[in-house]
């Protein structure tokens, strides 16, 4: 348990330093960036190369947004085995459900709660 | 392209330009890079605390525990946003808060609190996915072809 | 600030309200020692002789990348639940469908369940505490590990 909080750590600092190094080495914005690291979870779980991680690192691999584009790939895949084709369009937020409707659900709390600073 | 802008410069504009160059502030990248690599590994390893909170007393597994993982990450994110916390975090961590999923709730909540003055429906409504939004395009269009591409792949190819 | 605090304050209550089962294994799971088993990992009980169960724990165990196992059995269904060693998690489909291999070949008029999950082994070994506690009947036993096969294959 303890090494899976270390690699936890290190895996998930790793994804940052990646997108760190995009904003600073490459001069993207970070809007950009974290679509590029969306776009490439999706293309590794592609390959089925981000399930293996997510055992690896756990937490490390699912909280990085490099996993929304995985979760999207999976449920699509998942469905699809299911249903045939047109699973690929209607699964594709069966697993990422919870990321984004949390999003909005804190979003419209967080409006309401608070107002805005300076 | 910025060659191309240089050319149309007078001598003195181009001197000026080598020497703003020699003066803009270089970017301490390996110090950003190790800030990163602590707050976005802290961020994780909370991640991980909670998704073994969940398992040992929910009957969620390994599994299922990511969903309400993520739902509380970007609760927190809300709080501390919320108050103004997160703000300071990221300018300290830069990519270290922005690429974990909080920094995804943080884009999606600053924008809805920050346009709140405009109203719910034109203000929060319209500008909350303003810069979330590109995320969930580009994630849901590429998710959308490697999916299609895959189950050709796997029904008629005979692959995997 | 003070009405901000009571609102997530409440929002607070109403998420864990909401969520499964609120501290039902709170329990059977405290003060025990949770990866590592005292004893060799299966159970004993007078009418229901574990034996199958402890046979692939033994098999199981034997592998190189498992770091422990432990498992229930009934007369037609086994349910075994390990943890891979680390540096061999990249690995674990492949040795998910290793073990289903080797046990069913093992054991072929068993129905195997196998789950590398931690949750699965936390609720396994309480089980297996609990048939060697309270002598459950055959029918009980094979009930609970249905009810365990279901959650582990829950995906969302």
């Amino acid at each position: 348990m303890m090494a899976m909080f270390f690699w936890a750590f290190v895996v998930g600092g790793l994804i940052c330093v990646i997108g760190q190094i995009m904003m600073d080495v490459f001069h993207l914005t970070p809007a950009h960036t974290l679509t590029i690291l969306v776009v490439a979870g999706a293309i590794l779980d592609g390959f089925g190369l981000y399930e293996p991680l997510i055992d690896f690192a756990g937490a490390g691999a699912t909280i990085p947004i490099t996993s929304f584009g995985n979760a999207l790939v999976h449920g699509a895949l998942q469905e699809a085995d299911k249903h045939g084709i047109i699973g690929v369009l209607t699964g594709m937020f069966e697993v990422t459900s919870a990321g984004i409707s949390a999003a909005i659900v804190f979003g419209f709390i967080g409006a309401l709660l608070f107002r805005p600073k300076g | 392209m910025a060659n191309e802008k240089r050319k149309n410069l007078t001598p003195v504009q181009q001197e000026y330009h080598l020497f703003e160059k020699e003066r803009e502030t270089k970017r301490p990248v390996l110090k950003n890079c190790l800030r990163a690599f602590l707050i976005g590994g802290l961020i994780c390893a909370i991640g991980q605390a909670i998704s073994y909170f969940y398992m040992y007393f929910f009957d969620f597994t390994e599994q299922t525990a990511g969903n309400p993982t993520v739902a509380t990450m970007v609760f927190l994110s809300m709080i501390l946003t919320g108050f103004g916390v997160y703000d300071r975090i990221a300018q300290f961590a830069g990519a270290g808060t922005a690429v974990p999923v909080t920094g995804f709730g943080n884009a999606v909540i600053s924008a809805a609190i920050e346009h709140r003055t405009e109203g719910f429906v034109l203000g929060v409504g319209a500008n909350m996915f303003k810069l979330a939004g590109s995320v969930i395009l580009f994630g849901t269009f590429t998710a959308f072809v490697v999916a299609l591409v895959k189950t050709i792949a796997v029904k008629w190819g005979g692959l995997g | 600030m003070m009405k901000q605090l009571i609102g997530i304050i409440i929002i607070g209550f109403v998420l864990l309200g909401c969520a499964r089962e609120p501290g039902v294994q709170k329990q059977s799971l405290q003060g025990e020692n949770m990866i590592s088993l005292s004893t060799d990992g299966t159970a004993r009980s007078h009418e229901e002789s574990q034996s199958v169960a402890e046979q692939a724990v033994k098999q199981v165990k034997a592998r190189n990348e498992i770091r422990d196992a432990v498992a229930v059995s009934t007369n037609r269904k086994l349910l075994l639940a390990y943890q891979v060693k680390q540096m061999d998690r990249f690995r674990m489909k492949q040795i998910a469908k290793d073990i289903q291999q080797q046990l069913e070949l093992l054991f072929p008029d068993h129905d195997v369940t196998i789950s590398s999950d931690l949750k699965l082994f936390w609720k396994t070994d309480e089980l297996r505490g609990k048939i060697e506690k309270d002598h459950m009947s055959e029918r009980k036993i094979n009930q609970q590990i249905n009810q365990l096969k279901r959650l582990s294959e829950e995906r969302t």
